[in-house]
């Protein structure tokens, strides 16, 4: 999400000098013409629906679960998403991760029981690796020099790998699972970097809610602080006044909320959550005030009146009715909803599949609107989906769709011209009406207090934007560079310096290698990030440099991720004594995470990643201004089967035994994810941060099935329909955004 | 113009993948329903015709290259060798046309005795009538026991999955289970759904049938199977029907922190392992040697000797169980390649 | 004094067939030369020579009096040789800044960590653009939605930012409408002014004759002439192009068939 940050348009050193023809994007819009925008709305619905669905979902534990099935498969995606960038497709992808594990295991278990070639796994892993990378090598090489379209080659590829495999499986082993890697030479050393897991369980922390929601809490204010730096226009000089109204209105929401935590009764809670909210609106208007330039009346446009009132009537019933369903939420319920055997249910079924025909038909003939047959679908797929979900799964699949239903539509409406501040106070008291609502109604803990929690942020901060919409002027033009302070330079040094100790004492404990280099690298990294936050903090409070916008934002987003780090790595003594389910990490998960990163540096800043783009984009135009094409591509191929190597060392290290189709077929898996991510199929364009969150959002659905108790017969029907529903999000989102453009 | 063409051969392509994705599962004996480009060809097996046995016997199954079906083809030559006589082996890899157009090939050929197994009835139905009709002694091997006797076959070698399920129900019942997750590693495979609703008749608690995720994604398995423990508490046992999954359940009940009674569907060297270690209940063996090697005893005994043996009624080859007890005997078994 | 690039009767045969004979020319910088002729009439054969993809076969190339021979397009490149071809110069869903320098990013930072100078990119290439009096709105806008003038405007930006010498244009106005023609035609100039030498390839002498100084015509492979601007007037450049007699042949048909 960085990333999407830093994306910014034209250089121009002065604010006002925008280019008048060119309506500035704050930086929401740029959001949304990120290709990894319908993944990353796809990835916060499926939260959602499973953490109200199932209990353990949400806990750290659940969400090790599935980003243990994600980090498979994302330590692929990732590269596979850049090939694709690249224009080009791997299917030996899958058939190489298992290829790779194979051959570790024949090429070091035991010679005579279990006819391997008995090396040492020193000798066994690189040689691995060599031969991962020569095929990749041959792939890329083969399709540069032969002109072959890639996914003929690596078909043929695919093929060979699967026969190579289970033929010399079986020669070696005269079985199809090659077994006994725990029993080979060097093992300790390996397993220590590729099989390494670190329970997190015994890391009890008994502050860390304080810690996970204090950076939560540091990290939305220093975002939003950001994002108003990137959407208005600064003052030449600050208003001092505005500050200190500013100061006093932060105060009066810091005693609100302090005073909130410590009393416990009904109309205490209240009185005292609205001197917190009026603080925090006094505290934004101040701070408007002091610090942009006053906004003129936006005129109304009045042509677009009875859609907004319709919006907004719309809007409101939506989340009205969501209010309804999210009160019979209980996520203890796992009881089946079965509308599916019951006469009614199969009418229902048999209707909605005669309806769609018919309307295809229809709409075929071009008698009524392609979105008819839809409907007609959408009813044969509720009875269906009721035969899957639980009672539970059902009610928040129909308070998620009304909720965003009815959000969507009141912030259409108050997109509009003129009305946009008046419409979104009105959302924000809709949403507290929501908020209390289920608090005072809603069967299910964890909807009465965290949902809302969650509910009363979000009101909080629509009513925030609304004040700073109606008081500072937008920007014109956007922000400059950042140039990067002293202190920066230090932190860098900082993390730097204490990464490398931190390395030493966890080699030092015995925790082995790679856990020491990442402990390590995120400890430094930490301390060069909190330097880094310093120095942006200073910055913006007295300088009047005009880059720290897209710092502060930066700086926002990355303690919102500490705290929910935090969150996930420790444990409370409290949780501890209820819990029996460990939180694991394996070192998949932190591969995983550092190639999403790592993916997504390549893409945006690096001349390779440039590369990338281009010859996936057009290949002879890449060529004629001097972009080593052939390079680039085989380059590509060969990061694919490196990866695969890796993909398959962690599991052959996590099973020590590996069956010969392992990782057979994943290679549509690779695909898609990269697609949902918001990959073309054709090349030229995509995010590898986008293919990331594609494997988080199908770990999340194998897992959260497994989590809610659903039939797993009706897996792939959600797992489909919520990849199209990804992408078509994406699709219709970045349109609209480029409308907007 | 050039995308689109692109577009399509890629779409193509990736049929094709899926086509020869959609069976390369090696535990499982029964068909899956799509047939594959790929058939293997498997070894025909020769032996010393200067034994003096002019008989010639087929055994033509649906069969891949995976562990269970070396394990019949290892008998199938053991038994070629017992009664010194020329046995073919081929497996058609799912592919019911490859298997007809060989049971033709063997009725040209001569032969003396086939044996098929019946994984798409419909199928083969043709090719299995013209062996009838040449007067060639047929038997049934595997999958086939609702067939077997309307196609002619003298009798049918096999284990029914059903009986085999009631088998693993009445194991969880004597360990004290009261609700058993029978975990699958295929979706649409009519042999473990059978072996799920053979559990559920003879077991006296709950029993949770789920689709856990393939064998080739042994990682997803492991979370899928903890995930669902999670979510469901009183989830006390777990029946893998095959081979890897009472592992992935192993390590999955680690994960969630809860002790579990296991059980399993054939064997593999590290499944034995873990029985032996105790931590695996027992894994149900349906003896697969014997569906290999009695066929083709059995034919030769008609073909020489004129017995029929079965009675009309099929001869079941299992279940057998592996538990604690037997374990480190099957074990030297297992890496012969017999058992 | 020598020129700055002298063709001498430049010849090209692909096997026994006669691509190119016997073209001769000078371009200076400040000066723009335009290769005319009807399709097929040798001109692609002619700009791949200068731009290293094809070797000459018979003639001399004489770069500041040296004679040279480019064996592939990065040796033309490095004399300075750029070449803009008409409908592969960029990836339309990159953005502006980055079509620009791709090829030759500028980068910033140590060795692992080392990047793209984004900022630095997007400011040079915005003032090289408004330079050559190119006024785009947004360095960050993808390719694929600017118009074929501006498009071709980048490119030539982007040549002459580069360290071209020389400007080879082929074809830059075939594709576009008079307007956005128009506005090629003044990057030409501006690139003209600037000091470059331009060869301007086109079949069309409405455009090639106000921007040119120096006029090489091809038919069918063989090289017509080299003329000054002095030396001949627009319809005599049409005339020559749609090969003379041909063309008068044609009146007087049409002429008699009016009658």
């Amino acid at each position: 999400m960085a990333e999407a940050t830093t994306t910014t348009d034209s250089a121009d050193s002065r604010p006002d000098a925008g280019d008048e023809r060119l309506a500035h994007r704050g930086p929401i819009q740029q959001l949304l013409t990120r290709p990894e925008i319908g993944a990353l709305i796809g990835a916060v619905g499926v939260w959602l629906l499973f953490w109200l669905v199932s209990a353990p979902f949400g806990t750290a534990g659940g969400t090790a679960n599935y980003l243990d099935v994600a980090a498979t498969l994302g330590l692929m995606a990732v590269p596979v998403a850049l090939l694709m960038i690249g224009g080009e497709f791997d299917l030996s992808s899958g058939s190489m991760t298992g290829a790779t594990a194979v051959i570790v295991v024949l090429l070091s278990s035991d010679t005579a029981e279990l006819g391997g070639a008995g090396l040492s796994l020193h000798l066994a892993v690189p040689l691995s690796l060599a031969f991962a990378l020569a095929i990749g090598w041959f792939n890329g090489t083969l399709v540069d020099k032969t002109s072959l379209p890639s996914f003929i080659v690596t078909l043929g590829t695919f093929f060979i790998l699967i026969g190579a495999k289970l033929g010399f499986t079986k020669l070696f082993t005269n079985r199809v699972i090659a077994e006994g890697l725990d029993r080979s030479g060097g093992y300790e050393f390996w397993d220590n970097i590729f099989g390494a897991t670190w329970i997190r369980n015994g890391h009890v922390w008994d502050d860390r809610d304080w810690a996970w929601g204090g950076l939560l809490i540091i990290g939305a204010v220093v975002l939003v602080l950001g994002t108003m730096e990137l959407a208005y226009a600064r003052r030449e000089h600050p208003n001092v006044g505005g500050y200190l109204v500013s100061a006093i209105g932060t105060a009066a929401g810091a005693i609100g909320f302090i005073l909130l935590l410590e009393q416990d009764g009904k109309s205490s809670n209240w009185i005292f959550g609205i001197i917190t909210g009026a603080g925090v609106l006094v505290a934004v208007a101040g701070w408007c005030l002091a610090r942009y330039q006053r906004a003129e009346r936006e005129p109304a446009q009045s042509e677009h009146g009875p859609r907004v009132v319709r919006y907004l009537i719309a809007g409101l019933l939506g989340i009205a009715l969501a209010i309804v369903v999210a009160v019979i939420i209980d996520s203890e319920n796992s009881d089946r909803l079965d509308f599916l055997t019951g006469t009614p249910g199969r009418t229902v079924l048999a209707l909605g599949i005669g309806a769609t025909g018919v309307l295809a038909v229809l709409a075929a003939l071009g008698r009524v609107s392609v979105g008819y047959p839809a409907i007609g679908a959408a009813l044969a797929i509720i009875p269906a989906i009721s035969y899957m979900v639980t009672v539970q799964g059902a009610r928040a699949i129909l308070f998620g769709v009304l909720a965003i239903m009815g959000l969507v539509l009141l912030s259409l409406a108050a997109n509009r011209r003129g009305l946009a501040v008046a419409f979104t106070l009105l959302t924000s008291v809709g949403i507290v009406v929501l908020a209390f609502f289920i608090q005072s109604e809603a069967d299910s803990r964890k909807l009465r207090v965290e949902l809302f929690t969650a509910l009363l942020l979000i009101a909080l901060l629509l009513a925030a934007s609304a004040v700073a919409r109606l008081i500072a002027a937008r920007r014109t033009s956007a922000t400059p560079a950042p140039t990067p302070g002293p202190l920066s330079k230090i932190g860098a040094m900082i993390g730097l310096v204490a990464g490398l100790a931190f390395a030493i004492i966890e080699l030092a404990q015995g925790d082995g290698i790679l856990y020491g280099i990442i402990t390590g690298v995120v400890k430094g990294g930490i301390a060069a990030f909190a330097v880094y936050a310093i120095d942006v903090v200073c910055r913006t409070l007295f300088t009047s440099d005009d880059s720290v916008g897209r710092s502060l934002v930066f700086v926002g987003l990355g303690s919102v991720m500490l705290g929910i780090a935090a969150k996930l790595m420790f444990i409370t003594s409290e949780e501890l004594a209820a819990t029996r389910a460990e939180t694991r990490f394996g070192v998949g998960v932190m591969l995983f995470l550092t190639f999403a990163v790592l993916g997504a540096w390549i893409l945006a800043r690096t001349q390779f990643g440039n590369w990338i783009f281009a010859v996936g984009g057009n290949k002879d135009a890449s060529r004629s201004v001097g972009v080593p094409a052939a390079r680039t591509k085989t380059t590509l191929f060969m990061l694919v089967s490196a990866s695969a190597w890796i993909t398959g060392m962690v599991i052959a290290f996590r099973l020590n035994s590996v069956q010969a189709n392992v990782g057979d077929g994943n290679e549509f898996r690779y695909i898609i994810v990269a697609v949902v991510g918001g990959c073309l199929l054709t090349g030229g364009y995509g995010s590898a941060i986008g293919a990331a969150i594609g494997a988080v959002i199908w770990g999340m659905i194998t897992s959260g099935i497994g989590f809610a108790t659903w039939n797993s017969d009706w897996r792939f029907l959600v797992l489909g329909a919520l990849l199209l529903v990804a992408v078509l999000v994406n699709n219709y989102v970045r349109s609209q955004a480029e409308k907007v453009r | 113009m050039k995308k689109l063409w692109k577009l399509f051969a890629l779409l193509f392509a990736l049929t094709l993948v899926a086509a020869a994705c959609g069976n390369d599962d090696d535990t499982s004996e029964p068909a899956p329903s799509e047939p594959t480009e790929a058939a293997v060809p498997t070894d025909v097996v020769e032996v010393d015709p200067t034994q003096g046995c002019d008989k010639t016997y087929h055994v033509i199954t649906h069969g891949d290259s995976g562990t269970f079906w070396s394990v019949v083809e290892v008998a199938v030559r053991d038994a070629a060798s017992a009664i010194g006589c020329d046995v073919v082996y081929f497996g058609s890899n799912n592919d019911a046309l490859r298997q007809s157009q060989e049971i033709e090939a063997a009725i040209a050929a001569g032969s003396d005795g086939i044996a098929i197994s019946l994984a798409d009835p419909t199928g083969v139905q043709s090719a299995a009538e013209a062996v009838v009709a040449a007067g060639i002694p047929l038997y049934t091997l595997n999958s086939g026991v609702n067939n077997y006797k309307d196609l002619g076959a003298t009798t049918h070698i096999g284990q029914t999955e059903t009986v085999a399920g009631n088998g693993a129900g009445e194991r969880f019942n004597a360990l004290g289970a009261t609700h058993v997750l029978c975990a699958r590693q295929e979706q649409t495979n009519v042999a473990l759904e059978e072996r799920c609703n053979g559990l559920a008749e003879t077991f006296g608690g709950q029993v949770t049938s789920e689709f856990v995720g393939l064998d080739a994604n042994p990682d997803e398995q492991q979370n899928t199977i903890a995930a669902i423990l999670q979510g469901d508490e009183s989830i006390d046992g777990v029946l893998g029907v095959g081979p890897n999954l009472p592992l992935r359940a192993l390590a999955a009940g680690e994960q969630a922190g809860r002790e579990l009674i296991i059980g399993g569907f054939d064997l593999s060297s590290d499944l034995i392992d873990q029985i032996e270690a105790g931590n695996v209940a027992f894994t149900v063996d349906q003896q697969q040697y014997l569906q290999g090697y009695l066929p083709v005893i059995l034919m030769h005994l008609q073909a020489t000797n004129l017995n029929t043996a079965g009675g009309g009624l099929p001869i079941l080859t299992g279940p057998g169980f592996v538990d604690t007890a037997n374990a480190a005997d099957v074990k030297a078994l297992v890496s012969q390649g017999t058992r | 004094m020598a020129e700055f690039l002298e063709l001498n009767n430049i010849s090209k045969f692909y096997g026994n067939i006669i691509a190119l004979t016997g073209v001769t020319t000078t371009v200076n910088p400040g000066e723009v030369t335009c290769v005319l002729g009807d399709n097929g009439a040798g001109k692609s054969t002619f700009i791949k020579i200068l731009a290293g993809v094809h070797q000459h076969d018979e003639g001399t190339l004489l770069m500041e009096g040296e004679e040279v021979r480019f064996n592939s397009p990065r040796e033309a490149l490095a004399r300075g040789i750029a070449t803009v071809y008409q409908d592969l110069a960029m990836v339309p869903l990159m953005s502006v800044w980055r079509n620009f320098f791709l090829g030759a990013e500028p980068k910033t930072g140590m060795w692992p960590f080392r990047q793209i100078d984004i900022e630095g990119a997007k400011r040079i290439a915005k003032e090289e653009m408004a330079k050559m009096g190119i006024d785009i709105r947004d360095v960050e806008q993808n390719v694929g939605t600017l118009s074929g003038g501006e498009r071709q405007s980048v490119a030539i930006a982007r040549a002459s930012y580069f360290g071209a010498r020389v400007l080879i244009l082929d074809e830059p106005t075939s594709a576009l409408g008079v307007k956005q023609s128009g506005v090629v035609l003044r990057r030409i100039v501006e690139a003209r002014d600037q000091g470059l030498a331009v060869i301007f390839i086109t079949h069309n002498p409405n455009h090639a004759y106000p921007v040119g100084d120096r006029f090489v015509i091809l038919n069918r492979g063989v090289s017509m002439g080299n003329w000054a601007k002095e030396e001949l007037s627009q319809s005599d450049l049409t005339q020559l192009m749609a090969g003379g007699a041909e063309l008068e042949a044609l009146q007087h048909e049409l002429a008699q068939a009016g009658t």
